[in-house]
């Protein structure tokens, strides 16, 4: 994996020490260029250690584009994303100090292994596929058995295999989805669906985690349970989240900050009150107010 | 390791005595009397009694008068003690018991007959009892209750000794029928081998490939051109060769077209199966063009030389062998992490790739092992025939193999096993409507896709089965196992 770690120089480091307390997700100056369309202009973003991002603005204001850079399925035109891992704690003593990763030249495979996990909007789970093996799916990452290990099935390989399933059952049942597990995905009903995803995503070990509007087709009943698990799964599975989302009850009452998109920019971002009181942002969602 | 010097050292005793007896031998008929060495049979001896001597001092110890330690065999009974450990020993046992026969068939007579079938039976016998222990289904296997188990795990018995009596049956048929239909009988099973690699990629992986047939001919043709130029190579050392040349044909292949998708990927390696025919066709110095090349010969047994006719037996039971390691192989790949990840291609790349899948290496290795069924059914298929020419890799070749994959149903392993004997035996015993082969090939493949597009046979892949008591109603069976399980 050819996975680039910047700081090299001693002031970097410093600039990547203390952000190291802050940030997970670093967007600088990304823009995305599609032929002709600017679908994002010079976009800055950061998403706190811990904190509960929210992203909001009107449709085709490239929010979607956003998260596709930052999972690294696009390469921005300009500008760089940086991912921030923590450090980690070993059980013996050691701690693995946390560093600063560039993702302009990751896969998307490889930004996953790192610690970042997604869902989408339109929702893509592997429809054929049983709600237990999409999940497990999620584990491909942390798991390592090969063809060698495939063919013979060695005591290792047999163990892990029911460590991947023991770990997705928990998060199946951690989603209210175990009693489901053996069904195809595709025979889900849509809010469990987009429960699934989520678990997938969880599956990943992930330290962060992007939302594309999970609430998207959910009546407000279940927009209010999402809601609860999403703070919840962020005390549980020590998360940072980035969530876009279009319910305003939703994006108020759940998030640290938030970041306004319009047209490709970000036209405003603070607290959800300061936010809901700038008039750029009322102006975008309401329409112009001739004065 | 004292044992086993223990028992080397009682070999080499026995070696020494029988010496005279069994390797020297007077020729009286030389003119003067010479002295014929028989040095293999020392070898044979001796590796006999080492066996011999482990199973001796075993017995022993089992009877009580002497104990492990004495018999320096501690090591041994310590892996016995665990489950998979001696269902294998007592398996491999009751294999090797029932494969004694068939040695001792081919070395005497250098051919099979009807006084070969109390040695089948045997054989069938032996078969069976090993397999269903290896199993862990024998008389002694406890059922083990765990939280992950799968649909596989609670098998019934009936279908693996059913299994191996069909396995003994097929080992048993050239006795019966004749040189020809033996011939087809392998040309099926190594159609099974090849269909069960395709099925890897266009089944599993979900990658349209149109020209499979190159694989394979690169596979006959390694045998046949490394063979015809240096004649002391033989067939095992190229049978892996061929196999490993496939790979690194399909990677070829693999890495230009990782891009593509569905009727461009179909196109692209229809073009890459045509180039491969016409550089066999082209290439006359080497591939001989399209007389092909003649006079491969048949593998040999442990450096035993097999008369002719038995050679054709010998090689269908090659093919019976390739067939179930295939089948077995496959189904593996197929339920392990990386079929897995194979599925998750086939249904959606880009969540695939956002999940953590290398795309690139998934698909790579999905090619590769494809490929590689290919070349060592190739292989095969070369000894068989004792003659390659391009007639046998060409386009229609290529989209019959893919219509057994279709026709016994995409994914699924006995489907594939199924399609291949329906394709490749029906024909051959359809003699009298030769002229109309295609025409009633191309009607069934038509009613096929409006009557039951998935296939013959529905595919099926490992399920885990979860024991959480909180899944079953409480005071069921299932509950009760789940309790006993979280109890543990
Ligand atoms: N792959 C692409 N090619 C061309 N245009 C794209 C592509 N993806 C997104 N766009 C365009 O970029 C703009 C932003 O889209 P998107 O990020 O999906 O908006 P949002 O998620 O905020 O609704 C839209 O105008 C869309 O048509
Ligand atoms: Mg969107």
């Amino acid at each position: 994996m050819d996975i680039q770690t910047t700081a090299s120089s001693a002031v970097a480091s410093e600039t990547a020490k203390s952000q190291q307390a802050t940030a997970v997700l670093e967007v600088k100056n990304v823009s995305m260029r599609f032929g002709g369309l600017m679908a994002l202009t010079d976009v800055n973003l950061e998403v706190a250690r811990g904190s509960i991002t929210a992203l909001i603005g009107p449709n085709g204001a490239g929010k979607t584009t956003l998260f596709n850079c930052v999972t690294c399925i696009y390469t921005p035109t300009q500008g760089s994303v940086y991912l921030n891992s923590p450090s980690i704690h070993k059980r013996d003593g050691r701690v693995i100090p946390g560093a600063s990763h560039n993702l302009t030249k990751v896969k998307p495979y490889e930004a996953t292994a790192l610690g970042m996990a997604r869902t989408f909007q339109n929702i893509r789970l592997f429809p054929g596929m049983t709600v237990l093996e999409n999940v497990m799916i999620g584990r491909h990452c942390r798991t390592s058995a090969g063809i060698l290990g495939a063919l013979l099935r060695p005591r290792g390989v047999k163990r892990e295999e029911e460590a991947i399933v023991q770990r997705s059952y928990q998060l199946l049942k951690y989603m209210g989805l175990h009693e489901l597990y053996r069904e195809e995905a595709r025979n889900l009903a849509y809010g469990q669906q987009r429960r699934l995803e989520i678990a997938r995503a969880l599956a990943t070990d992930p330290y962060l985690l992007l939302l594309d509007e999970p609430a998207a087709g959910m009546n407000p009943h279940e927009t209010l349970a999402l809601r609860d698990l999403v703070m919840q799964i962020r005390e549980e599975f020590n998360l940072s989240i980035l969530l876009i989302e279009h319910d305003m009850n939703m994006v108020m009452s759940v998030s640290d900050k938030v970041y306004v998109m319009e047209y490709g920019r970000v036209i405003s971002s603070g607290a959800p009150a300061e936010v809901s009181r700038d008039p750029r942002v009322i102006k975008a969602y309401l329409g112009e107010e001739d004065a | 390791m004292r044992g086993v010097i223990r028992s080397l050292k009682v070999s080499i005793w026995f070696m020494l005595l029988t010496f005279p007896l069994l390797c020297m031998r007077v020729d009286t008929l030389a003119d003067p009397p010479a002295v014929q060495w028989r040095l293999m049979n020392a070898v044979w001896i001796g590796l006999a009694i080492f066996v011999l001597s482990f199973a001796w001092r075993g017995m022993m110890v089992r009877k009580g008068d002497m104990t492990p330690e004495e018999a320096d065999m501690v090591w041994a009974f310590k892996l016995l003690e665990r489950d998979s450990i001696r269902n294998w020993a007592v398996g491999l046992l009751y294999c090797a018991l029932g494969c004694v026969p068939l040695l001792v068939q081919f070395y005497e007579k250098g051919k099979l007959d009807g006084a070969g079938f109390a040695a089948w039976i045997i054989l069938a016998l032996g078969l069976v009892a090993g397999v269903t222990s290896i199993r862990g289904k024998g008389p002694e296997a406890k059922r083990k209750l765990a939280f992950v188990t799968s649909n596989f795990t609670d098998r019934p018995q009936w279908k693996m000794i059913a299994a191996c009596l069909l396995l003994a049956v097929l080992f048993a048929l050239p006795i019966g029928i004749s040189g020809y239909q033996t011939k087809v009988l392998t040309q099926a099973l190594i159609w099974v081998a090849l269909g069960l690699g395709l099925n890897i990629i266009v089944g599993q992986a979900g990658l349209l490939v149109l020209g499979y047939m190159a694989f394979y001919a690169v596979g006959a043709y390694t045998y046949g051109i490394i063979n015809h130029n240096l004649p002391m190579i033989g067939f095992w050392p190229l049978l892996p060769l061929g196999g490993l040349l496939a790979v690194v044909a399909g990677l070829a292949l693999g890495f230009p077209v990782l891009r593509l998708r569905g009727d461009y990927l179909a196109i692209v390696t229809l073009g890459f199966g045509e180039i491969v025919n016409q550089v066999l066709l082209n290439l006359k110095d080497v591939t001989g063009g399209s007389d092909g090349i003649a006079g491969i010969p048949k593998p040999g047994l442990f450096g035993f030389d097999i008369a002719p006719q038995a050679g054709a037996v010998y090689v269908y039971y090659l093919a019976i062998l390739l067939a179930l390691v295939s089948i077995v192989a496959v189904g593996r790949l197929r339920d392990s992490r990386l079929g897995r990840s194979w599925m998750a291609m086939r249904e959606d790349e880009v969540a695939c790739e956002t999940m953590g899948i290398d795309k690139t290496r998934v698909k790579l290795t999905a090619f590769a092992l494809g490929a590689c069924w290919a070349g060592l059914g190739g292989v095969l298929f070369a000894a068989k025939e004792s003659f390659v020419n391009p007639m046998a890799f060409s386009f229609m070749e290529s989209i019959t193999i893919l219509c057994v994959v279709v026709l016994g149903g995409l994914g699924s392993i006995w489907g594939v096993v199924l399609g291949a004997v329906i394709i490749v035996a029906l024909p051959e015993y359809l003699r009298a409507f030769a002229q109309y082969r295609m025409l009633l090939f191309g009607a069934c493949l038509v009613l096929m896709m409006v009557f039951k597009p998935q296939g013959l046979v529905k595919p099926r892949r490992k399920n885990w089965v979860i024991l959480d008591a909180d899944l079953y109603p409480a005071g069921g069976k299932k509950a009760e196992e789940a309790e006993a399980v979280e109890g543990k």
